[in-house]
């Protein structure tokens, strides 16, 4: 037998993924090959790209395995040779499988996994770890593209030059993080800002300015909505700054005394920001009509301004409590119309129209004022109808405060700001962000501080290259950043320059950038960061490298109970986030944006179905629920938004909470959450073959081919005229499409009952122009009905969902081989799927939990081969 | 090294008298046989315009000057107006960025698009630019759809362009070190490569090959940095106006940092985002009545209407102080820098009251293009010859050599209009 040169070198190696011999093809098989198979199969027809024409397998040519495990498939399933052409016999049939499998299994063996970068997110958790510092790529960062449905599969993860450009931009900046370059002391002298009334920011309606103060009515908690701030003031170092400031109280009234808060926030950063979470500098308690001068000497870090915020004005516009507000509101409005009965008159009358807020609106109303004619008399503010009208006006919250502030800019209770002076810095304090740095480069340097000896340097650096390569350094390795660290140190530059140089190359090393370099079954080390970065997107922690370092990881038991310690890890939210999102496409969900005729829809709404299927999944993999609990489960979570969509009674709250539902029904599991609706759809229409396709690959585990490039796809016929039925049908006529399709259709139909934001549906929607109005009427009725290529009937999802809890190693295969691609970052091979069937029969018979899935995949052959 | 002033030099070579009595500030002429646009400039104002007093109500060369653009009147040789013009993308504010993407959902900007094919001509390949804090704005995106972020600080963006001694020191010691580092990983990767499978071996040729490239990028940046900044003459105010209510401030100090980006050649790209929140104006000593934001929802309401066009008439105001500068600014040819700079004016926003980004205040400034018209485009009219905004980002392209068949709706061009 000839062996392939490549072969020789591979085997030199270990094992590798695929044997790399050569099996010339039995008499047997070729004779069934040439009978059944090669009339389409061979290099001329090439039907399904697939040329089964040699006369022997070269296992070398990864393809090739491919190709193969196709056939055995195909003829396994009895999909192949086609109902038309003619068929072999049982005993013909089942001797070319058996020789196949074996063949298979023999040299396409569980591995093969190329070398894999780290995505986006590890990368940015390897830096974080190797330098004990939370670290943040840049918004720029490229992304990862998706291979085999994931973005962390060695074939998919390019280095590209500008990602490379990247990486040694950031080492820089990583760099930094521990040892920044000796910043210049700035020189600032002490100087006075005097600010007067008009050199304030005002957002909205926070102030105004009145016979010569900056008058303030409201409380609310955004900066924007309630405080104001010096427009030319911020500290230009870090220091204490004397704050001088002339206020007075404007008609108070007999029970209130205002209090004035000077709070301390970085001049351009958010103006939403909450003033409650701020630090208080000073607290005024202003009780005179008359300006009273008020100091305080407050601590400002650099870039940081004062803020001015009338901390118990009655008015706010905060919608604190969920239901409490609208009445408050609406007490406060009558209050005002108690005061001032007339203006109640003229309010009723002027009512609200579209847009009034703030001086606009009160100015329509002192214009109805004006005009007279007010009756007066009759108005009780204490009369079912005002109350009412004052609970509606409550409705327009900001613009109704707004409108209000104004009129208490007359009335009072408000506060006057005269004039405000800032002296500083008195003296200088410690820069929050100098100190903090402070800190992070005193914990890598360690104790020794000061010393400058390459022993030192080891010290260092020993330590960080083991923790950024993932496994202990060599000395060779680490010789050669103890050189050029200490080479650049002779060359003049500080200690620190010379780690600094180190660090940025071993963060462009690719033993850092590189997982997975060794061939054969993982060593304790390569190990532990396949399951580290699996369950967790992140490098071992010093547990995993302790039990790699004593070589005690690859022992079942302790590989299993590392694997259940893991799961409970907080970091695991980086593997539920990263694969549901992934799995089920829940990343797509912000791209779609839906038809604004079938709802409104926001941020919030998004949120509320992507955390439902967060939570879900999360709660399965934490109790270790059985898989059948995917498909079919007695609970999910919800809030009033996905609840409404579901027409589910629920608290009128954004807070997701667990909901009890009833198994076996319209509403529970992937098949029917608004947020996997959503993401098989386009947020406009629904199309079945798209839902179907999907639910083969994502759930069935049995994906089809693309369709042919040359056939159109099905479009729904918006009119409303055609149901989307006729226009398969007329499609599937066609024998080509038919194969597939008689696959895709069923349970594509059974979800058709779920709009493109997963609501229930019963009919099709029309939209018709009613008075320039477009009015949505029910159309064709919701035919969800099929059979599956079993015979099996589905009448609508929840057959669909029985069908798969019954047949729960279907859905059970395919999650598990999920699984496996997402932590192996390869294509599976015949053996790694012969290994997937096994596992998932054997945690099928020991309860089939979510968790134990995980554990058993971890254990096996698959996962602990590169 | 002599750290000559290069942009002095550069004005010494421009004839000055030129520069005065122009009334209007150029007449109108013949257009060039072939235009050559080498810059571009893309600004667009967050809340928009309020657009009937934004487009001028007749069309042709003779067209009436709208209110809220009669600060431009002596500019009008200078820049052509376009009334109709989107891209039949989604409405709402959150699809305000679809003024450069041309689409709802995430994609690369009309900017970036030029940036990745000229960037490399100059020390920073494009500049995103906006005044104070940005707000809820993003404008600028990346092929993989992420947004730039934008500086908004004019003492940050000066420190950039005209970074200092110490700054420049820094970056080239980097540089000049970065050499021995990539040096051992280099060895190290082709240690590894002597090891692994084949399949392997071959995944690593993807690194050496991003090295090299990376390798080269150094000395190209290492090039840039022997080129001496441009000392400017220009004082930045002793305080940074990033408070909301400065913003008009801040983007007066912005656009004269822009001109001297381009001037000094530190840049070929700019993105500037005018942005708008809840802020109260003062405008010519008098507080306005209502936060900015709540002026654009006026809800035809005609004092509201009146205000917000005050506020609509300082952004064009400086806009058209920006388009002076680059009018007086001359290149190395002694030539404006505003005949070979392509600036576009406009919004995502077609009407803020609404949300509607259909039927954009869109006007094009400079480049050399054929100008002094407003053209008024029949958007209900939809055939296929009805153009598209991408249409005229196409024009841009190809006036700067930038070859790209479509943008994203669009895939023809407006050469028509503008040539």
């Amino acid at each position: 037998m000839k062996i392939p040169l490549i072969s020789l070198i591979l085997s030199a190696f270990g094992v590798a993924f695929v044997s790399g011999e050569t099996t010339p093809i039995a008499k047997h098989v070729d004779a069934f090959l040439v009978e059944y198979c090669l009339d389409c199969h061979d290099a001329d027809s090439e039907k399904g790209d697939i040329n089964l024409d040699f006369i022997k397998i070269d296992w070398s040519d990864p393809h090739a395995a491919a190709v193969w495990a196709k056939a055995w498939e195909m003829l396994e399933g009895g999909e192949m040779p086609p109902e038309d052409k003619k068929q072999p016999s049982a005993g013909e049939l089942a001797s070319v499988v058996s020789w196949l499998e074996e063949e298979l299994l023999a040299n396409d063996r569980p591995g093969g996994t190329v070398l894999r970068r780290l995505s986006r997110q590890e990368y940015e958790n390897s830096v974080s770890d190797a330098l004990k510092v939370p670290f943040k790529v840049p918004q720029s960062f490229p992304a990862d593209m998706e291979h085999h449905g994931f973005d962390n599969s060695g074939e998919g993860l390019v280095l590209s030059p500008p990602l490379m450009a990247q990486y040694l931009e950031i080492a820089t900046v990583a760099a930094d993080s521990v040892l920044p370059p000796p910043v210049e002391q700035q020189r600032v002298k002490k100087e006075t800002k005097s600010i007067g009334p008009g050199d304030f920011t005002l957002n909205f309606t926070t102030g105004h300015e009145i016979d010569g103060v900056l008058r303030m009515a409201l409380s609310s908690d955004p900066l924007a909505r309630g405080s104001v701030w010096p427009n030319r003031f911020e500290a230009k170092v870090a220091g204490v700054y004397q704050v001088k400031i002339d206020l007075s109280a404007y008609e108070p009234g007999e029970d209130h005394t205002p209090v004035v808060h000077l709070l301390s926030h970085t001049s351009d950063g958010n103006n939403f920001a909450s003033a409650n979470g701020l630090s208080v500098s000073a607290e005024f308690t202003v009780t005179d009509d008359q300006p009273k001068t008020f100091r305080a000497d407050v601590e400002l870090q650099r870039g940081e301004t004062i803020v001015v915020h009338y901390e118990n004005a009655p008015l706010s516009s905060d919608q604190d409590k969920a239901r409490e507000w609208m009445p408050r509101l609406a007490g406060q409005l009558l209050e005002m119309f108690r005061a001032d009965p007339e203006l109640g008159a003229a309010w009723m009358k002027a009512g609200y129209q579209r847009s009034d807020r703030g001086w606009s609106w009160l100015e329509r109303i002192e214009a109805i004022r004006k005009e007279g004619g007010l009756d007066i008399e009759d108005f009780d503010p204490d009369s079912p109808e005002v109350k009412e009208f004052a609970m509606k006006m409550a409705r327009q919250s900001v613009n109704l405060v707004e409108t209000m502030s104004c009129y208490l800019f007359a009335t009072g209770p408000a506060i006057d700001i005269h004039r405000m002076a800032v002296t500083g810095p008195l003296r200088l304090i410690a820069d929050d962000d100098e100190e903090t740095q402070k800190r992070i480069t005193a914990r890598f340097l360690g104790e020794r501080a000061g010393r400058g000896d390459r022993e030192y340097a080891e010290a260092i650096l020993r330590p960080f290259l083991e923790k950024a390569f993932r496994r202990p350094a060599t000395e060779e390795q680490v010789e050669k950043y103890l050189e050029i660290a200490m080479k650049h140190q002779e060359e003049g530059h500080r200690f620190e320059d010379g780690l600094h140089l180190a660090v940025r190359a071993s963060l462009c090393s690719t033993n850092f950038l590189y997982r997975g370099q060794r061939e054969g079954p993982l060593d304790g080390f390569d190990l532990a960061s396949r399951l580290s970065y699996f369950l967790t997107s992140a490098p071992p922690d010093s547990t995993l490298w302790k039990l790699a370092s004593n070589g005690t990881l690859s022992d079942p038991k302790v590989l299993q109970a590392q694997t259940r310690r893991l799961l409970k890890h907080s970091r695991v939210k980086n593997f539920l986030d990263s694969f549901t999102g992934q799995w089920l496409d829940l990343r797509l969900l912000p791209d779609i944006m839906p038809d604004t005729r079938l709802l409104n829809w926001n941020d919030k709404d998004l949120k509320a179905v992507t955390e439902e299927t967060e939570l879900f999944v999360a709660e399965i993999l934490r109790k270790n629920h059985p898989l059948e609990t995917f498909i079919d489960p007695d609970f999910t979570y919800l809030n009033k938004r996905n609840a409404k969509l579901y027409g589910i009674k629920h608290p009128n709250s954004d807070k997701m909470t667990r909901v009890d539902l009833k198994r076996g029904g319209r509403r529970g599991g992937i098949l029917t959450q608004a947020s996997v609706m959503m993401a098989t759809a386009n947020g406009v229409d629904t199309q079945p073959v798209l839902r179907g396709v999907w639910l083969l690959e994502n759930v069935l585990g049995d994906p089809v081919p693309e369709p042919p490039s040359s056939v159109p796809a099905v479009e729904p016929d918006t009119s409303g005229a055609k149901s989307i039925r006729e226009l398969l049908d007329r499609h599937k006529a066609d024998a080509s499409c038919a194969g597939c399709h008689k696959k895709i259709d069923p349970p594509g139909f059974a979800l058709e009952n779920f709009d493109p934001v997963g609501r229930w549906r019963d009919h099709y929607p029309v939209y018709k122009k009613v008075d320039d109005k477009v009015v949505r009427k029910d159309g064709l009725a919701v035919d969800a009905l099929g059979t599956l290529e079993d015979g099996t009937e589905l009448r609508d999802v929840t057959d669909l969902k029985l069908y798969l809890v019954e047949n729960i190693e279907l859905f059970g295969n395919c999650l598990a081989e999920k699984l496996l691609i997402y932590a192996t970052g390869r294509e599976l091979s015949f053996g790694d799927r012969k290994e997937v069937e096994r596992i998932v029969e054997e945690v099928q018979e020991e309860g089939n939990g979510f968790q134990d899935l995980i554990v058993a995949l971890v254990l096996s052959e698959s996962f602990r081969t590169k | 090294m002599n750290r000559r002033h290069f942009l002095r030099s550069s004005s010494l070579a421009l004839s000055l008298p030129l520069l005065e009595s122009f009334r209007p500030l150029r007449a109108a002429e013949g257009v060039a046989a072939t235009v050559s646009v080498k810059r571009l400039v893309t600004i667009g104002t967050y809340l928009g315009f309020h657009t009937p007093s934004w487009f001028p109500k007749t069309h042709g060369r003779d067209y009436e000057m709208s209110k809220v653009l009669a600060p431009l009147e002596d500019l009008r040789e200078e820049f052509s107006i376009f009334s109709g013009l989107d891209h039949r993308a989604p409405n709402g504010h959150k699809n305000w960025s679809n003024f450069l993407t041309g689409k709802g959902t995430p994609g690369i900007s009309f900017d970036q698009i030029v940036a990745r094919q000229i960037g490399d001509q100059s020390r920073f390949a494009s500049l995103q630019v906006t005044c104070g804090s940005p707000g809820a704005g993003q404008m600028s995106y990346t092929k993989e759809g992420i947004a730039l972020p934008a500086i908004g600080r004019p003492s940050v963006l000066y420190g950039k362009l005209f970074s200092s001694d110490s700054d420049k020191a820094r970056m080239e010691y980097i540089l000049e070190s970065n050499g021995s580092a990539l040096d051992l990983v280099l060895d190290e990767a082709r240690a590894l490569k002597r090891e692994v499978s084949a399949r392997d071996a071959e995944k690593l040729d993807e690194y050496f090959s991003s090295v090299r490239d990376v390798e080269k990028k150094v000395q190209k940046q290492r090039k840039w940095l022997e080129v001496p900044t441009a000392k400017v003459d220009f004082t930045l105010p002793d305080y940074d106006p990033v408070a909301p209510d400065l913003s008009l401030e801040c983007e007066g100090i912005i656009y004269e940092l822009m001109a001297l980006a381009l001037e000094t050649d530190s840049t070929r790209v700019i993105s500037m985002l005018v942005p708008g929140q809840g802020q109260v104006f003062t405008i010519e000593g008098e507080k306005l009545s209502a936060g900015y934001h709540g002026l654009s929802h006026h809800g035809n309401d005609s004092d509201k209407i009146a205000e917000f066009n005050q506020v609509g008439t300082e952004h064009v105001t400086r806009f058209g102080g920006f388009l002076r500068l680059l009018y007086e600014k001359k290149d190395a040819e002694g030539q404006p820098i505003l005949d070979s700079t392509a600036v576009l004016y406009g919004s995502g926003m077609g009407d803020a009251n609404t949300h509607n980004n259909s039927r954009l205040p869109i006007l094009l400034a400079g480049g050399g293009f054929k100008h002094g018209a407003h053209h008024a485009i029949d958007r209900d009219e939809e055939t296929s010859a009805t153009p598209l905004l991408g249409d005229l980002y196409l024009s841009i392209m190809q006036a700067m050599g930038v070859e790209e068949e479509r943008f994203v709706k669009a895939k023809r061009n407006m050469n028509d209009f503008v040539l």
